[in-house]
């Protein structure tokens, strides 16, 4: 045998540990001393991980392409992982606003002179502000002094609130389109998606207006949650009074504390209580697929409704694999978490990977209120099978990603509706599938 | 001069495939071994540490991917406990003082070379690799000898080896791995 052969052939062997403890002591000498051994011991760890990481990718696209015909399963004759308790995603959340404060230095010296009505007081995700003459300005952060303009969310994930000088603010969430100006008086028209407000007292014969495309809303103190679509728009008011002006007909309406209207032309246009929040949900994904993120997949003969993760690119290029769908609605009791709820989540992956459970919150004025996620090892998912999981929601923790945010985000998932439930892969496709999805309330004693 | 978050991010990204190499020399699984980075990568990014440039930070990596997979290798009780400590030290140094090259490069390289192999190569690599078989078992699963299956990945190794270097020699020729 060559006796280079025979020195790799050994080196191999010392990797898996199957060298008597001679052997093992000669080989340890040899690596010692000789940089070819240790050269070639290097290549062979890097390889190993880069096969498995071209493995990953090849079978992840098989799932992709054959959708429902996930790959077939491989045997794994691997011990299992424990659960992480941490989870990678903050790697990519925090490459996220490493992003974001690259350059924002050079937006600070744009920003550095007189017009701005407003300051961005927090965001997550990618959002877009275009002003200043057709300005357009994407890499926004905490701090940025903004003149009137458009601030759009550009990702179904985004968050972003302004705070005005009186100490107003405005929030949008997902891909939401808001219009804000401040010329003596607030004005926001709010061109589709969701936004909340927290409004102080307005100067007298000055209500902040917003206008979305089927009302007309002014407010004097106040705190709600608006969305709004191209034919209607939906007001939920946790505190103080809005008057509505449906735009289609031009009749108003005051709305109270703790009570909501829709306005929309085909709709009657009455004043009505809030909806009493409930502590349990199931998904109705054979219905359709409104307002989740995802590929929707009807169902077929043998195989369920389903929302396929599709990929999501942050800022800095990383991808992940994400499918969320909608939990409290406008027309459904909001759906809120308590401390002993579980989240129940049936689904399939095409490859074993770590997936991340998570829910979006807000809180009972319409404030965003965090996202908290948990993690579960790619060992508790076989390739191609499909997996039913139930999450204790005291497992679930802020998302890393809005640390910076902690002192003003809710440090638990409790008593908080649920806005929507999402989970994903990282980096590679995976295949993931999402079947059905349920908020279990706690056992009754 | 003290990195900022996104040289850390950059700097652990750039040596991913290292750090992780470094964990699988550890815990002889790959799948483990990218959990491990994954910890890494998130410890340094959320507990309050500051890296006093690049050099402190693969340092401190190396050795955080190490204990990390002692703490795997002890809580799966695994009979091994890795290579020497002596000989990890060593590898982990020339790991770290390596030319960093472009990761990704080498990955494409990577997979035009596989992409090269006979599929038979193939699936003792991703049986070995990505199945996370023993080459005990990889020989029982291709009715091979298991002598015959340490030649084998041994030689495949140094083939893709020449491979990747050749395809990232732009100088040199396109070589192609022999098949064992």
């Amino acid at each position: 045998m060559n006796p280079l052969d025979s020195n790799l052939e050994r080196l191999v062997r010392h990797a898996e540990g199957q060298l008597s403890e001679t052997e093992a002591d000669q080989v340890v000498a040899s690596l010692r001393h000789d940089p070819e051994s240790r050269r070639f011991l290097r290549e062979m760890a890097e390889q190993a991980v880069m096969i498995a990481d071209l493995e990953r990718e090849i079978q992840g696209r098989q799932a992709l392409l054959h959708e429902h015909t996930p790959a077939a399963p491989t045997r794994r004759g691997i011990a299992g992982f424990s659960i992480p308790s941490r989870r990678f995603t903050a790697v990519l959340a925090v490459a996220a606003s490493i992003a974001i404060l690259l350059s924002a230095a050079l937006l600070f010296l744009k920003f550095q002179h007189r017009g701005e009505i407003a300051t961005i007081t927090a965001l997550d995700g990618a959002i877009q502000w275009t002003g200043d003459g057709g300005q357009v300005v994407r890499n926004l952060q905490v701090g940025t002094k903004l003149k009137g303009g458009i601030i759009e969310g550009i990702e179904p994930l985004s968050w972003f609130e302004l705070q005005f000088p009186d100490g107003t603010t405005v929030a949008i969430t997902g891909n939401s389109t808001l219009t804000f100006s401040d010329l003596g008086q607030k004005r926001l028209h709010l061109k589709s998606g969701t936004a909340s407000a927290h409004v102080p007292p307005q100067p007298s014969g000055r209500p902040l207006i917003i206008q979305t495309t089927s009302a007309l809303m002014e407010v004097l103190g106040t705190q709600f949650l608006i969305e709004t679509d191209t034919s209607a728009t939906r007001l939920d008011v946790s505190e103080g009074t809005v008057r509505v002006k449906r735009l289609s007909d031009g009749a108003e309406l005051d709305v109270p504390t703790r009570h909501r209207v829709l306005a929309a032309a085909d709709h009657e246009f009455t004043v009505a209580p809030a909806l009493a929040p409930v502590d349990h949900w199931t998904s109705r994904l054979p219905l359709g697929p409104e307002r989740s993120l995802g590929k929707w997949l009807p169902p077929a003969a043998g195989r369920d409704a389903a929302l396929l993760a599709v990929p999501y690119t942050t800022q800095l290029g990383w991808t992940i694999f994400a499918a969320a769908t909608r939990v409290s609605k406008w027309d459904a009791p909001p759906v809120t978490l308590h401390p002993d709820t579980h989240l129940r989540v049936r689904g399939r992956l095409g490859v074993s990977r770590t997936v991340y459970f998570g829910v979006h919150l807000r809180d009972a004025g319409g404030a965003f209120a965090g996202r908290f996620l948990t993690a579960r090892s790619p060992y508790e998912f076989g390739a191609g099978e499909v997996f039913d999981v139930t999450l204790p929601i005291r497992d679930f923790i802020l998302d890393p990603d809005l640390k910076h945010l902690s002192k003003k985000l809710p440090a638990r998932p409790f008593e908080l509706t649920v806005e929507s439930v999402f989970c994903h892969t990282l980096t590679h496709p995976a295949g993931l599938e999402l079947f059905q999805v349920e908020v279990i309330p706690p056992a009754v004693p | 001069m003290i990195l900022s978050e996104y040289e850390v991010l950059q700097t652990l990204m750039q040596a991913r495939v290292r750090i992780s190499a470094a964990a699988w020399l550890m815990v002889r699984n790959t799948h483990a071994a990218e959990d491990i980075f994954q910890n890494v990568a998130v410890k340094a990014l959320t507990r309050d540490l500051s890296f006093d440039g690049r050099s402190a930070l693969l340092s401190w990596a190396f050795i955080t991917a190490r204990r990390e997979g002692i703490d795997w290798l002890r809580r799966h009780r695994r009979e091994t406990s890795g290579l020497d400590p002596e000989i990890m030290e060593l590898l982990e140094q020339e790991w770290q003082s390596a030319v960093a090259q472009p990761e990704g490069s080498k990955m494409d390289a990577l997979r035009e070379c596989m992409d090269s192999l006979p599929e038979e190569s193939r699936r003792i690599l991703r049986l070995r690799y990505f199945d996370g078989h023993n080459c005990e078992e990889v020989a029982r699963s291709m009715g091979i000898g298991l002598n015959a299956i340490y030649k084998r990945i041994s030689r495949l190794h140094e083939s893709l080896r020449l491979c990747i270097d050749g395809k990232r020699d732009r100088s040199g020729l396109d070589l192609k791995p022999e098949a064992p």
